[in-house]
């Protein structure tokens, strides 16, 4: 009987130490996976893979052409293009309008 | 040819037209003209040289954003809109709340030149919001 419960006091003693090493093997990937993590935030490249023209540019220039219903802003070839059809008085307009807002290279493709 | 001697016509007719602030730069491929007046003559002056050169206005290497400026409270403005009403807003945004509208060729006043793109303005019914400065003329 005493000998019976040595061997448990044994056994739940190795289990005990096997759970302990266990937690620690556990606990260490994640100090590894923190390591990892830092440089990727630190990686620039989803600023180079933004379009030449951001969808806010081309929202302030549409608001800008909301009177001249016959034209529209859209991105062609990655730049801010102004198409559709203006007279030459509409044409002078949306050119104020849009110069206004500075957003860099706009395209003006008007069909006749 | 460098742009500045493309729009020669432009730059003189720039200088020439009396606007304060007047700024000539070419950066990126583009001729920036810009400065402000306190009536639209001068404006006028400078984008009628664009048109000798360029009469479809289609000219992607010029910008011209020449701004009246500088006018006092009360001043009448005439809404100059292609031809739809000018909404009259409650915030300085095309998504602010509809508060008003002017018709084009109505009489509106100024209440205050708050940023270039919005104007503080009136009507004669006494609707009061943001409208957008480029539909309205001094």
């Amino acid at each position: 009987m005493k000998k019976n419960f040595k061997i448990a006091v044994v056994a739940l003693m190795m289990s005990a130490a096997f759970v302990s090493c266990k937690k620690k093997a556990e606990e260490k990937p994640a100090e590894v996976s923190t390591e990892v993590a830092a440089p990727v935030a630190e990686t620039p490249a989803v600023v180079e893979t933004v379009s030449a023209v951001a969808p806010e540019v081309v929202q302030k220039v549409s608001d800008a052409l909301k009177d001249f219903p016959t034209v529209k802003a859209e991105v062609v070839n990655n730049e801010l293009t102004i198409t559709g059809s203006a007279t030459p008085e509409q044409a002078r307009k949306i050119k104020m309008s849009v110069d206004a807002l500075k957003v860099g290279k706009v395209n003006y493709n008007y069909t006749k | 040819m460098s742009l500045q001697t493309k729009y020669a016509s432009v730059v003189s007719a720039a200088q020439s037209a009396g606007i304060n602030n007047l700024q000539i730069t070419e950066q990126d491929g583009i001729l920036y003209v810009s400065g402000t007046t306190t009536s639209n003559a001068p404006k006028d002056a400078v984008w009628n040289a664009l048109g000798a050169i360029d009469p479809s206005y289609s000219a992607s290497d010029i910008n011209i954003d020449v701004q009246v400026a500088g006018l006092a409270e009360g001043t009448s403005l005439l809404v100059i809109t292609e031809s739809s009403n000018l909404n009259i807003r409650a915030e300085q945004s095309t998504e602010g709340a509809i508060v008003g509208k002017a018709a084009k060729g109505e009489s509106v006043t100024l209440v205050e030149q708050t940023s270039d793109e919005w104007w503080k303005i009136r009507t004669k019914d006494g609707e009061e919001g943001y409208a957008y400065a480029r539909y309205l003329q001094a």
